[in-house]
């Protein structure tokens, strides 16, 4: 036991340390939350507060969803992470397993060529991505944001890990059930490592939700644009002092996130405790 | 219900060779042990008919047909593995389910929601609930159906396992090491349960263990298994008192059988620390044998007639209640010889002690330099244990 040893200085500085970055991470989530709430009046008013004097929110809430289609960006958003996570899962669980628990002859390097993807960083493929999907006639469609996204070497690499420490009698022990291959990937692989589907799955909504440079660059039409593009279509459209309809519209874009997260976290939980099986 | 015959099963895993040509012949409901060392390749006979891993070379045959290129669910059989393998998220009653959905229902009416609604689903599902509810109460964990694994102990796990096995009647059961998770207590009550198990079911079972008194209490037949080939497969008795080769002979019993090197006479007589015993090798003359004595078969000096005398000092008197073992140094031996007598009797040894120990030439069993058993007559006595038929005497 550490703690015990290390003494009173040592803990107060360690915490205020921790406490500290604590504050410099959530204070832009919380002037945010504040702004939103408060009348364009108060918001650059020389006495800082959080609370605003004079409550504002409704306006400001009702301004960010009526004045630009908000509810159709966090649409949006959900049909494009819905499908990109689950064509996610629909390639990386068979291939992980194939990479983890399956023999044949070039395995080793087909993994070797997974981690070489992880090393490539989007913008690299970007423009040839985008002649593609030009040639295709994908360009400003749910497609063009969805398609390049569907294989995750990332999730891929992540669930091969996990599938590694699954032991092979449990997949022998279906085998002679009368599972088939494919059985055993979704009735077996995937419930068991469902603590790293959450996982992935957080972080995929996170970086899918969040992703700004792809749909900029593939998406033209106001009623297709993910969140974040149509925060910047609402900053743009509201230039000015409008800071307040703003921040509404940015808290709302940024709980579904949030609560996605907060529900995870409790999955992470009860994943956990269920793999205590020897 | 099946037989199961192997011929000569070759596998090797890259330049290792696992097993080199291995055949058995397995009869409809017998019980067979496999048993060996660790790495001796057994576990690996039990995957190859469980259809988990492709022989190299050499026929699977269950109930007389040829199932080399059947996948593992077309075969028929179960499997008990040493983790018992349960789904960690599954109830104990969808644990043991399982193998009738994928038998029972048809690709839609598994469907997770959809398919409760599919016809005739509702029925079949009844159908398998009640299977599930007969065999976990056959086992005793009828109470448990609604638990996951997590929640159990090493035991319920074990009997969840063997009612997964169970319930779809497979023409044959696998057991790899199934009692080797539990505690030693738990092991000897599960030993009796599954020869129970055995007999009201009449199935094949086929058990691998690395331990010879489950090989030796449970099985009909054991075949011991020794660096990738069949040593010898017999009665667990015969196995016992009539070893084929000296490696087996050393891995079953315990205390370990006494060895004292030995070399064949001129005239064919053995020859043991130098003092002729009476019996005839048949083997040349000069080769260098090893004499091997159960440690029963050694009594007190003078109790038997016609019988050999060793003389040595006594070293340890270990009292186990039911008997005693008393440890013996012979001279130019580094390996004690151990006598298994009456607690009576051995309480009569006093460490550092000169004692004598006597046996029965008729069981003394020889063994070449190579380990092979050589045909050894005793020549007072009518030989006791011909070869190869089985000799009991217990």
């Amino acid at each position: 036991m550490r703690t015990r040893s290390s003494g009173l200085g040592f803990q107060l500085f360690r915490h205020g340390v921790l406490g500290l970055g604590a504050i410099l991470m959530l204070a832009p989530f919380v002037i945010m939350v504040s702004v939103s709430l408060k009348p364009s009046g108060e918001i650059f008013a020389p006495e800082f507060a959080l609370l605003p004097k004079q409550w504002h929110a409704w306006q400001n809430y009702s301004d960010a969803f009526t004045r630009q289609p908000l509810a159709r960006y966090i649409l949006n958003g959900f049909i494009v992470t819905g499908a990109i996570f689950t064509c996610q899962l629909l390639t990386a669980l068979p291939c992980a397993y194939a990479l983890a628990k399956l023999r044949w002859r070039g395995r080793e390097t087909m993994f070797l060529l997974v981690l070489l993807g992880l090393l490539i960083p989007p913008q690299v493929t970007a423009i040839p991505l985008y002649i593609l999907l030009w040639q295709l006639g994908l360009l400003n469609t749910y497609a063009a944001i969805i398609l390049p996204s569907t294989i995750s070497v990332f999730g891929i690499f992540l669930l091969r890990q996990f599938f590694l420490t699954v032991p092979d009698d449990l997949i022998n022990a279906a085998r002679l059930d009368g599972l088939g291959e494919f059985a055993i990937v979704w009735c077996i692989m995937m419930p068991t490592a469902m603590p790293a589907v959450v996982a992935f799955g957080v972080l995929s909504l996170v970086w899918n939700w969040n992703e700004f440079f792809w749909p900029l660059v593939v998406i033209q039409s106001e009623h297709l644009a993910t969140p974040p593009l149509g925060v910047v279509f609402f900053a743009s459209a509201e230039a000015g002092t409008n800071y307040g309809p703003l921040m509404a519209a940015a808290t709302a874009i940024t709980a579904p996130l949030v609560i996605a997260f907060l529900a995870a976290q409790r999955w992470f939980i009860d994943g956990v405790t269920m793999t205590a099986v020897k | 219900m099946a037989g199961i015959s192997l011929r000569a099963i070759r596998k090797s895993f890259r330049d290792t060779s696992v097993l080199q040509g291995v055949s058995l012949d397995i009869a409809d409901g017998e019980f067979l042990t496999l048993v060996g060392p660790s790495g001796c390749g057994k576990t690996t006979i039990l995957r190859i008919i469980a259809g988990l891993e492709t022989q190299d070379d050499g026929d699977v045959a269950i109930g007389g047909a040829v199932v080399d290129d059947l996948p593992p669910k077309a075969r028929d059989i179960a499997m008990v593995f040493q983790s018992y393998a349960l789904y960690p998220y599954m109830t104990v009653a969808e644990n043991i389910g399982l193998p009738l959905e994928m038998r029972r229902l048809n690709a839609a009416q598994r469907l997770p929601v959809l398919g409760r609604a599919m016809p005739g689903a509702g029925a079949l599902r009844a159908g398998i609930a009640a299977d599930v509810t007969a065999v976990a109460e056959g086992l005793g964990i009828g109470h448990l159906l609604a638990r996951r694994p997590a929640q159990l102990s090493g035991g319920q796990r074990q009997r969840v396992a063997l009612a997964r096995a169970m319930v779809r009647r497979p023409k044959a059961f696998l057991m790899d090491e199934p009692l080797s998770n539990l505690d030693a207590k738990m092991r000897v009550q599960a030993r009796t349960e599954i020869s129970e198990l055995h007999r009201s079911l009449g199935t094949t079972f086929v058990y691998v263990t690395h331990d010879q008194a489950e090989a030796m209490t449970m099985s009909d037949r054991v075949a011991v298994m020794m660096g990738g080939r069949l040593m010898q497969v017999a009665r667990p008795q015969a196995i016992y008192d009539d070893p084929q080769d000296l490696a087996v002979a050393n891995f079953i019993g315990t205390p370990e059988i006494n060895t004292i090197p030995g070399r064949v006479e001129q005239d064919g007589r053995l020859a043991v620390l130098g003092e002729p015993w009476p019996i005839d090798v048949a083997a040349p003359a000069g080769s260098q044998v090893t004499v091997a004595i159960r440690p029963e078969a050694l009594a007190i000096a003078g109790d038997a007639a016609g019988s050999i005398t060793l003389s040595g000092t006594v070293r340890h008197v270990e009292m186990l209640g039911a008997e005693t073992l008393v440890h013996l140094r012979l001279s130019a031996v580094d390996k004690p010889v151990i006598a298994r007598v009456e607690p009576t009797v051995g309480a009569r040894f006093r460490p550092g002690e000169e004692a004598h120990v006597s046996v029965a030439p008729g069981r003394v069993l020889v063994f070449a330099a190579d380990g092979r058993r050589l045909v050894a007559e005793a020549e007072t006595a009518a030989p006791l244990q011909p070869r190869p038929a089985v000799a009991l005497h217990v």
